[in-house]
């Protein structure tokens, strides 16, 4: 590592709750991808590599490269949760939807999952700059 | 911030979290002695007609804790039977990769057990038919808790016989109603437990007869499999409607009799005439209730299916 990456590397650690919260939305997808790929199913998991791929890329390149990433992951993570919720609100108050299998992910659990999440990407999303700043 | 990150502390341990299923006996008394009699009461426990031992009623087999009640009910069930159930547990992936990423995957629970041959045999015949409902608040009386009641008195009558020359296997197949997930995790234990399959008999509803023929439908690409059925309903002055289906390129995706065709299975499918038009309108339904079953014709099938199974597993 060089002296520019461990200068990095060292804001990063400073910002222990920052990089807490995007180690946890990171580990929940790697932790789907990897239960998906373990019953044959591998989007997640190529998905979830891409955007470590991404963040790696990022951070060997530069610091503005590696903020450009983190804002990329935020916003999906916000679009995911979003999604989500709608889904949730849909099965709930507008059509029912049929299969109980997406009805028992949408449930109170499912939606403070989703809603905690929407609140980790809008933290990453506003605070991505601090970290480097 | 500081709350932000209890919160979502909180939400992952709540996430973590799983429906513990109840311990209680579901089935103290034993069932009544007479076809028809226990025939209704499985039929009105399952569907929510009758409270079972400990005070509950299935009223859906729908959601998860619902599901979870119903295997407890049908493990119990093939309990009485004196053969001990097991449990296959399965994990699927959804249907479309991209929902892979939203949610996760399918996870369910067929519930089986095996009436061991009399004499030894490397051959099991399988009597199948899906526990779970189509729709919320549906309490799945014909669609397919006559399934099971008549699946359940052909074992029970075939296990009083002395000889049986083919093990029999009794399987209860979880999410049959969200594309076959669970008879095709089935069809993936059978090959993955190498066991020598004979024949599928599958059985999805079987409680409507409203033109009163008393005929059933089977489907099926066997013509054995449907000659031995062919004979035995000309015996019971039955009348019987054939579908010969193509199993090349076959992809249908509507009962649990589909997923063994794929499988390249000998297998047949039966039940009320869902696709000659003498079928429940109810299906899937919060009407789909007890009240609506034709016990008589239910009791008839299950007859008929007896002899037929007698045929195979008794040489």
């Amino acid at each position: 590592m060089s002296a520019v990456q461990e200068r990095r590397f060292g804001m990063l650690v400073k910002h222990l709750r920052f990089v807490t919260i995007l180690g946890i939305t990171l580990l929940f997808f790697l932790y789907k991808g990897i239960s998906y790929a373990a019953i044959g199913s591998y989007v997640p998991v190529v998905f979830i590599m891409a955007i470590l791929a991404l963040f790696i890329a990022g951070f060997y390149k530069s610091e503005k490269a590696f903020i450009r990433v983190l804002s990329f992951w935020a916003i999906l993570v916000v679009l995911w949760s979003f999604v989500r919720l709608l889904l949730g609100i849909v099965n709930q108050f507008v059509k029912p939807i049929p299969e109980g299998h997406v009805h028992g992910q949408l449930g109170i659990a499912g939606s403070l999952l989703s809603l905690a999440f929407l609140f980790a990407g809008v933290y990453l999303l506003r605070n991505r700059k601090k970290v480097f700043g | 911030m500081r709350n932000t990150l209890l919160t979502f502390l909180l939400v992952l341990s709540l996430s973590s979290c799983h429906y513990r299923e109840e311990s209680d006996a579901l089935i103290v008394e034993g069932l009544p002695e007479s076809k028809a009699e226990y025939q209704r009461t499985i039929v009105g426990h399952l569907s929510g007609k009758y409270e079972l031992a400990n005070k509950t009623l299935i009223k859906s087999r729908w959601s998860v804790e619902e599901r979870a009640v119903a295997r407890l009910y049908l493990k119990e069930l093939i309990a009485t039977l004196n053969i001990g159930p097991r449990e296959n547990h399965y994990s699927s992936p959804n249907l479309n990769p991209a929902i892979d990423l939203l949610l996760k995957p399918f996870n369910g629970t067929n519930i089986y057990g095996i009436l061991p041959a009399t004499r030894s045999s490397e051959e099991y015949v399988i009597l199948g038919a899906h526990y779970d409902t189509g729709k919320r608040n549906a309490p799945g009386a014909i669609d397919n808790a006559t399934g099971i009641a008549l699946i359940y008195s052909v074992v029970k009558e075939l296990a009083k016989s002395e000889v049986r020359d083919r093990n029999l296997i009794v399987v209860f197949f979880d999410q049959e109603e969200e594309e076959l997930i669970g008879s095709k995790a089935f069809a993936k234990h059978i090959k993955e437990s190498e066991w020598n399959i004979h024949s599928i008999h599958c059985f999805d509803m079987v409680g409507w007869d409203a033109d009163d023929d008393g005929a059933m439908e089977v489907f099926s690409a066997s013509e054995s499999l449907l000659d031995t059925y062919r004979t035995t309903a000309g015996a019971h002055g039955k009348p019987l409607k054939e579908i010969v289906i193509d199993p090349v390129g076959y992809d249908n995706s509507s009962t649990d009799f589909d997923a063994f065709v794929q499988g390249g299975y000998n297998v047949i499918g039966a039940g009320e005439c869902y696709y000659f038009r003498d079928s429940t309108p109810y299906k899937d339904s919060p009407d789909d209730t007890f009240e609506t079953v034709n016990f008589q014709y239910l009791l008839s099938c299950s007859n008929m299916i007896e002899d037929v199974i007698r045929k195979i597993v008794i040489l």
